[in-house]
């Protein structure tokens, strides 16, 4: 289970589905600069295409190890962020698009000390977007239909299942626990033989707030805060297979058993880096 | 701290200045675009770089790779005609990460190797139905097997795409991060080669000279067959071009195995063909492969003998040493420095070096030579054939 090599006849796939509802407005602190959760949330999603890419990229050229599916939702309802039809782009499809490049203006120290203004280029595959409230359960659906559809074709049988990354700052406006459970279910109950999707449920802190405690990756309830809504996560997230442990044990400072659930509470936009990170070890498998 | 990522080490490289310890200020290969040209890996990114003189590459990791200095010091100190120049540079490239973080990080420079890696060779070799070309990567990459086997190091993840075909007609090995070298002897492995080329079997506990076994065995069978007939090309299949997955050939009847073995029988392909079986073995490791890709021996000028092990027939000279390997199904003796040989239902006839005389389709019947012809049987009819194969007339019987 969970060890289907990734070639470019069996691919796997990769579905970020993000909040884009009006609270993510709210202003964060990621690597020095203050931002929206918005921003930061898009720079990290866009990283990630980019780095998919770049994994797989070969000597011909750029090889389709993954079919990619951006989900956003916010108060202008449920949008498909990279393909407006079947939802689904091969990285051979994003390199050929004209996309916007977003310039980064930080200061870095070099080795010997000095400091300069270091520019780094980004892609912007998706835009960041706060507006509105959180139709969170209508985008849950959505991804269900592009796991099911992604998980129904023939080529994709015996493929690495699906990752589904969920990343949102607060709960949903358009259901109650009970259906978000259902639907997250959904979710993870779609698969290939090779095992079930793996859904991570990354909330955003709501604040730079350090006192608050943030939980990623936990391996018991009992490492939750007292919050009814930090267990919800807890219970719609995915238990990680074996080939995941090495790498949350590593990044976890306690002494920590594995399984781990993926998810995150109160997370930063590090931690969803890192978890993102995580996420996608997949590509290891190519 | 984490591994940088690729777009990481891009960052770098798109301003290197003050970020490289002994390599000053490389600049890196671009594509028609203006971008850094680079080859991912499972846990790397490899670059071209030039630093005004030479061009040469710069391996990045971004995966922990804890035995990287012990490696590739060893491949620096020992060298070998089957790898480039390479070496390791601890702590050369500074790399900052998208969290703020900073550090250095190993890196492994050495020369570029020029021309194609072996798939993509292979590839356009079969959509071109070159058949010389494809025989012309068989041979080579049976001769990169015996170099391989007689050194002390073995690649562990042996597969097209790490053998580059030079310009010159070599092969090349490139990637030594797997490699087993004699100083891990009795570790386990922390990579265990690519699915697809490795045997299903092979764990960990497998780190030894022997790991590169099986890999060898199924590209050579595989090379091979579609030299011999390029319709076992499935552009369907996965990985690759070989007409076999490991996994199948450890099934009951695998996806064209009879088809494999009447191709291996017709042409003669002994070595191929008790390849194919061995790759049917449940243990990775395949006992005494060196055999099989020997060089022909020299032939003694005592008369050979024919003489049976485990079934299969060879040759050897009067003190036993053997000269052609048992492998053979069935053997006549050697006339006229001749011998009939059969695999499944084919015969066919080999020199004292146990080469093939000439190309042929297999004969259903083989006659010994007498005074340079020999009879045979082929599509139910009888001829007789001379040393080069063509037909000739009948013998006068003898008065």
């Amino acid at each position: 289970m969970y060890s289907t090599p990734i070639t470019r006849l069996r691919p796997t796939a990769f579905i970020i589905a993000i909040d884009r509802s009006g609270s993510m407005a709210e202003p964060i602190t990621f690597n020095g600069e203050r931002m929206a959760k918005s921003e930061a949330v898009a720079l990290v999603a866009n990283n990630l295409i980019d780095e998919l890419i770049n994994r797989a990229r070969r000597e011909e050229g750029v090889a389709d190890y993954y079919d990619l599916a951006v989900v956003g939702y916010s108060g202008d309802g449920v949008e498909l962020l990279l393909d407006a039809g079947e939802g689904f782009v091969k990285p051979s499809q994003l390199i050929v698009r004209d996309v916007p490049c977003r310039k980064l203006i930080r200061e870095r120290r070099l080795p010997d000390g000095r400091a300069v203004m270091a520019v780094t280029e980004h892609n912007m595959w998706i835009a960041p977007k706060a507006a509105g409230i959180t139709p969170m359960y209508d985008a849950l659906r959505r991804v269900v239909t592009l796991t099911e559809n992604w998980c129904r074709r023939n080529t994709n049988r015996t493929s690495y299942p699906p990752t589904v990354f969920h990343i949102t700052d607060g709960e949903a406006s358009d259901c109650d626990e009970s259906q978000i459970r259902d639907i997250a279910s959904r979710i993870r109950n779609k698969g290939t033989e090779d095992g079930h999707t793996l859904l991570f449920n990354i909330h955003l802190g709501a604040s730079d707030d350090e006192t608050r405690q943030h939980v990623i990756f936990p391996s018991s309830p009992e490492e939750l805060p007292d919050r009814k809504y930090a267990r919800l996560l807890y219970d719609i997230s995915s238990a990680l297979p074996q080939r995941y442990e090495p790498l949350v044990a590593e990044m976890k400072t306690a002494a920590v058993q594995p399984p781990f659930r993926g998810m995150g509470y109160n997370a930063s936009i590090a931690d969803l880096v890192a978890m993102m990170n995580i996420g996608s070890v997949t590509s290891s498998l190519i | 701290m984490r591994m940088p990522s690729i777009s990481e080490y891009l960052h770098t490289l798109e301003h290197p200045f003050g970020m490289f310890r002994t390599l000053g200020e490389p600049v890196a290969e671009r594509d028609v675009y203006g971008k850094i040209k680079f080859r991912a890996g499972n846990s790397s990114a490899v670059f071209r770089l030039s630093d005004g003189r030479r061009n040469f590459m710069l391996k990045c990791y971004i995966r922990p790779k804890p035995r990287l200095r012990t490696i590739y010091d060893y491949v620096e100190r020992n060298g070998s005609p089957l790898l480039p120049r390479q070496k390791i540079r601890p702590d050369e490239i500074y790399v900052y990460s998208d969290s703020g973080e900073a550090g250095w990080y190993d890196v492994v420079i050495g020369d570029w190797v020029e021309g194609n890696t072996l798939d993509r060779e292979l590839l356009r070799a079969l959509t071109e139905g070159n058949r010389e070309r494809l025989s012309e990567l068989s041979e080579k990459f049976d001769r990169l097997c015996s170099a391989l086997l007689r050194e002390e190091w073995a690649h562990g993840d042996l597969k097209p795409e790490n053998i580059v075909v030079t310009p010159d007609g070599n092969m090349t090995l490139i990637d030594c991060d797997a490699l087993f070298i004699p100083a891990l002897a009795g570790e386990n492995a922390e990579e265990i080669g690519t699915p697809g080329y490795q045997h299903p079997a092979r764990g960990i506990h497998h780190y030894d000279k022997h790991i590169d076994d099986y890999p060898m065995a199924l590209l050579s069978v595989g090379l091979k067959l579609l030299s011999l007939d390029p319709s076992f090309f499935d552009p369907q299949r996965d990985p690759g071009s070989l007409p076999f997955a490991p996994e199948e050939l450890l099934t009951d009847k695998p996806p064209a195995w009879d088809a494999a073995c009447r191709t291996f029988a017709e042409a003669g392909a002994i070595t191929h063909r008790r390849l194919l079986e061995l790759l049917r073995s449940p243990d990775p490791s395949l006992e005494n492969l060196e055999r099989f890709f020997a060089p022909g021996k020299e032939s003694a000028e005592a008369p050979l003998h024919a003489f049976e092990r485990n079934g299969r027939w060879g040759f050897a000279d009067p003190t036993g040493k053997t000269i052609v390997e048992p492998l053979w199904d069935d053997v006549l003796d050697f006339h006229e420095e001749i011998a009939a040989v059969r695999i499944d239902h084919c015969w066919h006839y080999i020199d004292r070096r146990g080469e093939l005389l000439f190309e042929s389709s297999g004969y259903e019947a083989a006659g010994s030579f007498r005074n340079g012809t020999a009879k045979v049987r082929k599509n139910g009819e009888t001829r007789w054939i001379d040393r080069q194969g063509n037909e000739q007339p009948a013998p006068e019987p003898n008065k």
